[in-house]
């Protein structure tokens, strides 16, 4: 189950590792129908929620395309961005060139 | 780890705190506490079961199945034995590890007594509990 080529299963379950971030997302994607808005912001993260919901997209792409127009403070969903930090920070744990012997007790760096 | 959060947010470091935060309060990762430093500590590391919690999201296997697969492979002697199965299935450490451990934190695996600390193996060995048999099958 590759966050990068997963389906929407992947994606659900890497945003539940990160609940506080990633619930908020999860929640808007199964309400968002009944919430849609009209700003081009929100109609775009819509968009890619909506093709969240039909396994058509991933949550690296998810998380980049968001990214990409620009979540400042005005964004409908500040989870996400939380949620794009945290998964940076897990995937250098969990892939760091430290960790590929024994899997344990490595670190990464504050600086 | 602040480099890799610069762009994020309009503060890498807040940034780096809420998300140590947040993710230390998951049980992911443990800080190495630095009293020199700024942020009280100098690295995170990963927790017991980090690598068995994400390995599933970042590597081209999942912890989950190949816990059944130690079962199965454990079930005729209902012993699991980590270099065994190592030599077994050729997954290396890195992968057999976050297997035992996924299999520890869901019952499949008992260990009666602390270990010795080994340097390849997180658990070299461990009774295969009647779970564990069933979810051998």
């Amino acid at each position: 189950m590759d966050w990068r080529s997963g389906s929407r299963e992947a994606a659900l379950t890497a945003l539940s590792l990160v609940p506080y971030a990633g619930g908020p997302i999860v929640r808007l994607i199964d309400n968002w129908a009944a919430d849609a808005r009209t700003s081009r912001v929100e109609s775009n993260i819509a968009a890619l929620l909506e093709r969240l919901r039909r396994n058509e997209e991933t949550l690296a792409s998810l998380i980049e395309v968001a990214m990409d127009i620009g979540l400042g403070e005005d964004c409908p969903l500040p989870g996400l961005r939380r949620a794009r930090s945290c998964m940076v920070i897990l995937k250098a744990l969990n892939t760091s060139r430290n960790s590929a012997d024994r899997g344990i007790r490595r670190s990464v760096e504050v600086r | 780890m602040i480099a890799l959060l610069e762009g994020a947010a309009a503060s890498p470091v807040d940034e780096m705190r809420a998300v140590v935060h947040e993710l230390e309060r998951l049980r992911l990762i443990v800080l190495q506490k630095d009293a020199c430093s700024p942020e009280g500590f100098a690295a995170i590391g990963p927790d017991q079961e980090f690598f068995a919690r994400t390995d599933a999201i970042f590597q081209p296997w999942d912890p989950q199945a190949d816990g059944q697969e130690l079962c199965r492979l454990s079930r005729a002697t209902r012993n699991f034995d980590a270099a065994e199965c190592d030599k077994e299935l050729g997954w290396g450490p890195r992968r057999l590890n976050s297997a035992a451990v996924e299999a520890h934190s869901r019952g499949w695996f008992r260990v009666p007594y602390e270990m010795a600390h080994n340097p390849t193996y997180v658990l070299p060995w461990a009774f295969l509990t009647p779970e564990g048999e069933f979810f051998a099958e």
